[in-house]
């Protein structure tokens, strides 16, 4: 019984151990990511990020592949995010940017190509203004965007991770990038007619 | 087969991982060639996703942030896990943190001059130890950076015979932070403790002193430096402890004389 005791003791110290190991590896991003769901709010974001690591660490017996462990992390703090903000709003899944195929495409087919506002925006400038975008997207375009452009998540991982199809991802990308884009313009164009004048 | 541009954008959509090579996607290739729009399309989202990628600002966790984390992370080790899905585990959290400041307050205002209570924090604490979080690593060097980086103080890492290092944690306490240095030796785990001292300690020992007290099974072997209290804490034969306690406290001196700068007045020989 003693050795039992002790053998269970050792592989829940390994445990914690691991994934303690896992989380610091991570904790900048997982951070990162809650500050930025939680609209910049420090509390929410660490309060959302300790809900999230408690269920990581309930569940981490779960984890069987230690490479897979970022994404897990983030699939963990995402669902809680969203778990939060359906309890607290009761609202439905789709957003009204969720686009079927056919107006999908539709929209595509509208894009038109414009100058891009590096030739205008100092380095500075261009990431006040991505920062200001992106704070002020809907949540569900923010959490796809910040996913896949931010943190380098390949789109069908990000539909895993929201439970959403990829076509889903993709149309939220689509027309998060071009709030982006027209923010982006927006601003380059101001600073060119103010350097005209 | 004709392909719109909407189409053909939707199919050849950029970083969606592998396709299947179906007609339709040939098509839409084929389309690709020849429209110069989509193609300045799929180039302007790679490019907006890459100006995201490296411009979006990555704040870092603040520091006080992290440390609370990885203490709720090692107070969920001895809580169980039901109790944490229903949320308790922050009340209990708030409670043991009370319980604990009230503990000590009354410790402090009846200033008891004898060990054994500080003794107990660390026998309990080195139970704990098998639930905490920290770093494990057996590189002493990069357990000493990590201790280096969370510490008020200089502490070494010792490499002592027979003794496997595992890691490091952090031992916080009335806001008084020490380090831990775990190591292990066939399956028994040995913790030692670097901490600052307070009145509840029991008074000062004599330099080379090495106080020895058992606890529920667990032997510790302490002595003192000015201003911070050592202590391995362990399951192993007392006499091993202070054995390694000895060498252990060697080694202080030694690293002692080659990083910190010595106090004057000071009877460290």
């Amino acid at each position: 019984m003693r050795q039992i005791r002790q053998a269970y003791h050792e592989s829940r110290s390994a445990g914690s151990r691991a994934f303690a190991e896992l989380l610091s590896e991570h904790v900048d991003a997982l951070f990162g990511t809650a500050l930025r769901l939680c609209g910049g709010n420090l509390a929410d974001a660490e309060d959302l990020l300790q809900d999230a690591t408690l269920r990581a660490f309930d569940g981490f017996a779960s984890l069987r592949e230690r490479t897979a462990g970022r994404a897990w992390l983030f699939t963990i703090l995402m669902r809680t995010h969203f778990n939060r903000v359906r309890a607290s709003r009761r609202r439905g899944e789709i957003v009204s940017s969720d686009l079927d195929q056919a107006a999908f495409e539709e929209a595509l087919e509208n894009w038109r190509p414009s100058a891009t506002p590096e030739d205008v925006l100092s380095e500075r400038e261009l990431t006040e203004r991505i920062a200001e975008a992106l704070a002020a997207l809907d949540p569900a375009l923010l959490a796809v965007v910040h996913m896949v452009d931010v943190e380098g998540f390949p789109q069908r991982d990000v539909a895993k991770m929201l439970e959403i199809p990829e076509g889903t991802v993709a149309s939220r990308l689509f027309r998060a990038r071009g709030i982006l884009r027209d923010r982006l313009a927006g601003t380059a164009r101001e600073l060119r007619l103010r350097r005209q004048l | 087969m004709t392909t719109s541009c909407g189409k053909a954008r939707r199919l050849l959509w950029p970083d969606a991982g592998p396709r299947a090579v179906t007609g339709e996607v040939e098509a839409a290739e084929q389309h690709l060639a020849r429209c110069e729009e989509c193609r300045a399309f799929l180039e302007e989202m790679r490019h907006l996703a890459g100006l995201t990628h490296h411009l979006a600002p990555r704040p870092q966790a603040p520091r006080a942030v992290k440390d609370r984390l990885f203490e709720t992370v090692a107070l969920a080790g001895t809580v169980s896990s039901g109790l944490r899905q229903r949320g308790i585990v922050r009340w209990l959290a708030v409670a043991a943190v009370i319980a604990l400041a009230t503990g000590l307050t009354l410790v402090w205002r009846a200033q008891r001059a004898t060990a054994p209570d500080l003794m107990t924090v660390f026998v309990d604490d080195h139970v704990r130890a098998t639930r905490g979080a920290g770093i494990a690593s057996s590189d002493s060097g990069v357990v000493v950076r990590w201790l280096t980086s969370r510490l008020p103080f200089a502490m070494d890492v010792p490499r002592l015979p027979n003794l496997e290092l595992r890691g490091a944690r952090l031992w916080i306490m009335d806001g008084r932070r020490g380090g831990v240095v775990e190591y292990s030796t066939h399956g028994r785990s040995v913790s030692y403790f670097v901490v600052p001292s307070w009145p509840a300690a029991g008074p000062p020992s004599r330099p080379g002193d090495v106080h020895l007290t058992s606890h529920e099974g667990y032997h510790v072997a302490a002595w003192q430096e000015p201003g911070l209290i050592h202590a391995l804490v362990g399951d192993l034969p007392e006499a091993t402890l202070a054995e390694l306690a000895r060498l252990c406290m060697a080694k202080m001196m030694a690293f002692l004389d080659e990083s910190r700068p010595r106090p004057t007045g000071r009877g460290s020989s």
